[in-house]
């Protein structure tokens, strides 16, 4: 897995992900669902076995101020700690944005999600960033 | 679904014709600045029809809040009874005519609602509401540095309006200018100097600025918050962080871990077992 297929959303990178179980994409969704009005993010958990990721697990994190680092850093720690009680791994980042309309195909520079990305491939062997799209959800 | 008000009324048991404690929710929820607003509207569906009169003149109140539960949950035809009811009652209002436009906003048709909200501003220039609305507008379609100008314009008026500048202290979050984020909560201790909270912020976003002056910085502010909040994890974990970060920190630094470790001391949950690992 090339360092830059991990900064795709879309395309070749997504063959490369799987779900074990719906656990992971269900914390996932319901943690944005529970904050309608606000950008979420959080960590996915689980192995990653040749080119494969493999995602068993979802830590939702923020729902707010998510550009603040400090409580981050916090929570990454605790999450790393549960991860070595467990024998899983750190695998990737999650997140939605503010406006479903903003789930586009491509992540700007800058964005806070490649900054994430990057501070978590400092003591992860290989980081996925999954963003959730509901710019064609609709409800009823 | 269940929902703690004020330590004391859980929704689940409010029995569908109880319209006293569904007031007493519904204004709690309003007066804490809680949406709710599924809740809200399964409630409305049953006290509205039936309970209007009984609610007297807390009905208005009511109404308000139950057209922006509508709005949020999509309920066109519990929306139109309320909007009507508010129109009836008070026709010239400005404020009523704010829920149109909030309507307009859901609906996506955002040019609508910009010419309503101008209207209103047109027929009162100190329509605060109103100003506020547009900049909501603003920052609903995406456009945060035109919502930013907007907002501090406002401000320019409207200075002690705490509200705004912790909308404005998110918006610049929003684009990433972290050293304006830190002058809105400056404002906002101006406004309530006894607020934790914002000095929890402020540890924050220098904490996430960096370098040494701001570590430094972060570090009183840490603190700070804690004088007033000796409970907050979050400002004893701000305060370990910041203090790590400057050389004369260690003491600072044992100090918060022997604290916090003696705080996650029942050793009942997954989560404090992590965290007191993380404290090693």
């Amino acid at each position: 897995v090339s360092t830059q297929s991990t900064w795709d959303t879309r395309g070749p990178a997504m063959s490369e992900v799987s779900f074990a179980s719906a656990t992971a994409p269900g914390k996932m969704v319901l943690h944005a669902a529970q904050h309608p009005y606000q950008a979420v993010n959080g960590v996915v958990l689980g192995r990653v076995e040749g080119g494969q990721t493999v995602v068993t697990d979802a830590v939702p994190c923020f729902h707010q101020h998510l550009a603040l680092t400090a409580m981050a850093e916090i929570a990454f720690a605790q999450i790393e700690q549960y991860c070595k009680d467990v024998g899983i791994a750190i695998v990737g980042y999650y997140f939605a944005r503010e406006r479903a309309e903003d789930a586009g195909d491509e992540l700007p520079e800058d964005d806070l999600a490649k900054r994430m990305a990057m501070k978590m491939k400092e003591n992860a062997k290989d980081v996925v960033i999954l963003m959730l799209d509901f710019s064609t959800a609709h409800w009823g | 679904y269940q929902r703690r008000v004020h330590g004391s009324v859980f929704m689940s048991s409010i029995a569908a014709g109880d319209w006293a404690a569904a007031r007493t929710v519904l204004l709690a929820w309003s007066a804490a600045g809680e949406r709710n607003s599924s809740a809200v509207v399964a409630i409305a569906k049953w006290l509205l029809p039936a309970y209007a009169g009984s609610l007297k003149d807390d009905v208005y109140a009511i109404y308000e809040q139950v057209c922006v539960a509508a709005i949020d949950c999509d309920e066109t035809e519990l929306y139109k009874q309320c909007f009507g009811a508010l129109q009836k009652r008070f026709p010239k209002s400005a404020r009523v005519r704010l829920l149109e436009g909030m309507r307009l906003e859901a609906s996506k048709e955002y040019a609508r609602a910009k010419e309503l909200y101008e209207a209103i501003q047109k027929d009162d220039e100190s329509n605060a509401a109103c100003r506020k609305r547009i900049v909501a507008l603003l920052a609903a379609q995406g456009l945060y540095e035109e919502a930013i100008a907007s907002l501090n314009d406002y401000l320019q008026t409207f200075m002690a309006d705490a509200e705004a500048w912790q909308e404005l202290f998110e918006l610049y979050l929003q684009v990433n200018d972290l050293e304006s984020a830190a002058s809105c909560l400056e404002e906002l201790v101006l406004v309530n100097p006894h607020n934790f909270w914002y000095y929890l912020k402020l540890g924050e976003v220098h904490y996430t600025i960096g370098r040494g002056d701001h570590y430094k910085l972060a570090r009183s502010y840490f603190a700070h918050a804690l004088t007033l909040n000796p409970d907050s994890a979050r400002a004893k974990y701000g305060l370990l962080l910041a203090s790590g970060r400057i050389p004369q920190g260690k003491e600072t630094v044992a100090l918060c871990r022997a604290n916090l470790a003696a705080a996650y001391a029942d050793g009942q949950s997954v989560s404090s077992a992590a965290a007191r690992a993380t404290l090693q």
